[in-house]
């Protein structure tokens, strides 16, 4: 790994990353009147939205809890359809090759469009070519825990304590090559640590791990540690989101704990290339409508996601920022697989 | 915790499950579970994936009593089709396959299911127990599990799977180590780097353990009964003897049912390969301490009751990380904390305290859950052992069809059938040269997670394989898997091994 260009990638693109999404996510909340239901239906056929992971995860809350709102808006039916394997990749793959005449989406996320195609030689589809982006659904942010048994109580206290035993430098995060794991390496780099970061088959073997200290460190999303942290079982010392946040507003940030560092991630809902610009269009529509219903926006606060209203073209400029600061921390990271 | 405590919230609980409403969602659980155990290939995880998006629209205790239902209700019927057609739709069910079917080639199929409906109502009750008397500090102990353990164990119970063979040791060993390098294919879990994948998207996750063993087992099977004289294939209805078993047999099975409960409940708490171990340690168990041990893989009652008491155990205390802690331990818990979470219910340590009803609800809701899987299951050995007078040019095509079936649902992949189609050519050549398929698929469900855990291991030690001495549980697991491997050995070196001339 070379360590200068991944620090400087670090420092530079990630100062403020996250920022403009967080932004969308605060103007979600200024509702605007919702559309009402129109009588004839907008498409014509039933929408499918694939998700390309098991059911109850945060991309499928997310694709169910929008499928509902839509199918009023949209007046058809919407669907939602697990196709799940090789870490989402066979869900891209599968919405790539529908015909023109099918209404299908694909749940998207960094780890399909922007991680996969960057790390793998061949992940089967093109993020940019194969795909045109409809609507953000969900922003989540990304969190630094450590385990009860790990005395210390502030984050700049970790990265002393760390130094001082660099045997327990190891950073747990839920999966290999996925966002955590970047942002644990940066941590590591921008703190100047030696950490070893460990990648584990989930949120939940991650989390026993932590527990029971046989890792001191996890870094993963903040949904899936926040539940522990309240119930005293571990200790979120930081968060990655740009300001701290409105859901939990005793979790200071990385950057107030002295670490230049914000990173966040999203789902937004794609279409195959071949799908008609006007249908596209149409969907886009609905479902940013969907997304500023404060009924809806209340149903995704409730299980900890933050929703996302934005218009086709904002969600084009928002992934698109993304994806600039992102490639170059996981090209300089040198992880390939 | 008080005792008074404990039966203040047991009540509490029943009060919860006895409702006319969580009876019937108790019930609707617990008969779907059984239907889909039985339905070679269709598990619990694919069931309870369908039926995720159904339970929004229900009250969340009736949503989680259902799910839950599912999945122990799954171990009962799962137990059925090992026993009656040699095929396991769960790894749990596998070694009931070893001397359930012999059992029922014998005409006792009756005994066979009666014992391990029983011996799972025991083991079920007990678990249930212990998830109410003791869920918060049974997690705890879990998590001093640490990867040197995890390894540790995970070498005993290959160790273990050498015991349970009874075939020849060389063979037994060979199928482990093609089981460990089936295991190997997939998405390295250190690095990301794909392994023997061939650039097929479907295989970066592994061999689907579902295709494995629908092959192995299933189709190889099928094609091993199509190459027998046609009057082999009838042989399994012509002789059914007694529907219900003498109270000798109980008497007989007993012990191994207390045994395989115990072990059962202890695995049960370890995540990932707790509950597939928990049914291997139980057999082994039951065939070192028998007086007799030839008896195993030839219709051995103990072999039969210690393994089916203890999936069942581990199916229940599996709960505990997941109601306590809110840590799923395995696929199916995933998905019911996703349920949870979907019904607006933060998983988490906090579920005890913020929603009582909702814990105790469940935990009484799975002893009344058991008690009807008990009678439910009892007069309906009857029907199931009549269906295997079904004529066999019916009854197999209809296996063949649902094993497709459950293979393709499982991420409804048509790579994944043929995959099965193909491991059932391998299985019936292995059956052919006298390979075992059980330490294959054993060295395959713990291959990777032995794997995982040697790394990890020795990351945390910086490189130093002391840690798998240092740790007195590791070591210990260690100095059992070493005796257990003499044991085995020996009679094996002294061509004394009783097995070795059957063959």
């Amino acid at each position: 790994m070379k360590m200068s260009p991944l620090r400087r990638a670090t420092c530079l693109a990630l100062a403020g990353s996250g920022a403009a999404l967080q932004s969308f996510a605060a103007r979600a909340q200024q509702a605007r009147p919702a559309t009402p239901a129109p009588g004839a239906p907008l498409l014509d056929g039933p929408l499918k939205i694939v998700v390309g992971y098991a059911p109850g995860g945060a991309s499928d809350r997310a694709a169910r809890l929008l499928a509902e709102s839509l199918k009023d808006r949209l007046g058809v039916p919407v669907l939602v359809e697990n196709k799940t394997g090789a870490g989402g990749r066979l869900s891209a793959q599968q919405v790539k090759a529908v015909g023109p005449d099918q209404n299908v989406l694909l749940a998207g996320n960094p780890a399909i469009h922007v991680v996969a195609p960057l790390v793998a030689s061949n992940v089967g589809y093109d993020p940019n070519r194969d795909f045109t982006p409809v609507s953000m659904m969900t922003r989540y942010d990304f969190a630094v825990a450590v385990g009860a048994a790990v005395p210390v109580r502030e984050f700049t206290h970790l990265i002393a304590w760390l130094k001082a035993n660099p045997e327990k430098a190891n950073f747990g995060v839920p999966a290999t090559g996925s966002l955590p794991h970047f942002f644990a390496l940066m941590i590591g780099e921008a703190a100047g640590l030696k950490a070893q970061v460990i990648g584990y088959r989930g949120s939940a073997p991650l989390a026993t791990d932590l527990l029971g200290g046989q890792i001191p460190v996890a870094v993963d999303t903040l949904d899936s540690l926040i539940p522990l942290h309240e119930a005293g079982k571990l200790r979120i010392l930081a968060v990655g989101s740009s300001a701290r946040l409105p859901e939990a507003p005793t979790l200071p940030t990385l950057k107030e704990s002295g670490l230049p560092l914000v990173a966040d991630g999203w789902n937004a809902l794609f279409a195959p290339a071949s799908m008609p610009a006007a249908k596209v269009q149409v969907i886009a529509r609905a479902v940013e409508a969907a997304m500023r219903d404060p009924a809806l926006q209340a149903k995704f606060r409730a299980t900890r996601m933050t929703p996302v209203a934005a218009s086709q073209a904002q969600t084009i400029k928002l992934l698109a920022d993304f994806r600039s600061k992102w490639e170059p921390v996981v090209k300089s990271s040198g992880f390939r697989e | 915790m008080s005792d008074f405590d404990i039966f203040s919230n047991l009540a509490l609980g029943f009060g919860v499950a006895l409702s006319w409403q969580s009876l019937l969602y108790c019930l609707i659980g617990a008969l779907l579970g059984t239907l889909i155990g039985v339905l070679p290939g269709i598990g619990p995880v694919t069931t309870i994936a369908m039926l995720l998006p159904i339970t929004f629209k229900l009250p969340p205790t009736s949503a989680l009593i259902m799910l839950a239902g599912i999945y122990y209700g799954c171990q009962y019927g799962g137990s059925t089709t090992a026993i009656l057609v040699n095929l396991p739709g769960e790894a749990s069910s596998i070694v009931t396959t070893l001397d359930g079917h012999q059992m029922a080639r014998q005409g006792r199929a009756g005994d066979a299911l009666a014992v391990a409906a029983l011996g799972s109502f025991v083991a079920g009750c007990f678990g249930t127990l212990l998830i109410a008397a003791a869920g918060p500090p049974l997690a705890g102990m879990a998590q001093q599990f640490g990867p040197a353990e995890y390894f540790s164990l995970m070498v005993l119970g290959l160790v273990a799977s050498v015991v349970m063979a009874h075939g020849s040791v060389l063979k037994s060993f060979a199928m482990i180590f093609f089981g460990l390098m089936l295991g190997l294919i997939g998405t390295d879990v250190d690095t990301g780097a794909m392994r023997y994948t061939f650039g097929i998207g479907e295989l970066s996750d592994g061999i689907s353990f579902v295709a494995l063993a629908m092959g192995l087992f299933g189709i190889a099977e099928i094609l091993r009964n199509l190459d027998g004289p046609e009057s082999d294939r009838s042989v399994l209805g012509s002789k059914v003897t007694g529907l219900w078993p003498k109270a000798s047999v109980l008497r007989e099975a007993l012990p191994a049912v207390l045994r395989g409960t115990g072990l059962g409940s202890v695995l049960g708490l370890l995540p990932g390969g707790g509950a597939v171990l928990a049914s291997f340690a139980a057999y082994t168990v039951e065939k070192k301490l028998a007086k007799d041990p030839s008896r195993f893989g030839k219709g051995a009652i103990e072999g039969v009751a210690g393994p089916e008491s203890a999936n069942n155990a581990a199916a229940q205390t599996s709960f505990i990380p997941m109601l306590t802690l809110g840590i799923p331990s395995n696929a199916v818990m995933a998905l019911m904390v996703g349920a949870m979470i979907i019904q607006g219910i933060e998983p988490g340590p906090e579920v005890m305290t913020k929603r009582p009803d909702l814990f105790w609800g469940m935990v009484a809701s799975m002893w009344v859950g058991n008690l009807m899987l008990v009678i439910i299951n009892l007069p309906m050995i009857g029907m199931w052992v009549s269906l295997l007078r079904v004529p066999y040019r019916l009854m197999y095509p209809a296996i063949v069809l649902f094993c497709c079936i459950g293979v393709y649902t499982l991420n409804n992949s048509t790579l994944e059938v043929v995959m099965a189609a193909a491991f059932g050519l391998m299985g019936y050549g292995l059956m052919k040269f006298g390979f075992e398929p059980t330490p294959l698929l054993l060295g395959f469900v713990l291959g990777p997670l032995m794997e995982e855990n040697l790394r990890r291991a020795m990351r945390y030690a910086q490189g130093d394989p002391i840690v798998f001495v240092e740790r007195p549980l590791s070591a210990v697991l260690l100095a059992i898997a070493v005796i257990l491997l003499i044991i085995v050995l020996l009679p094996a070196i002294r061509k004394k091994r009783e097995d070795v001339f059957v063959e």
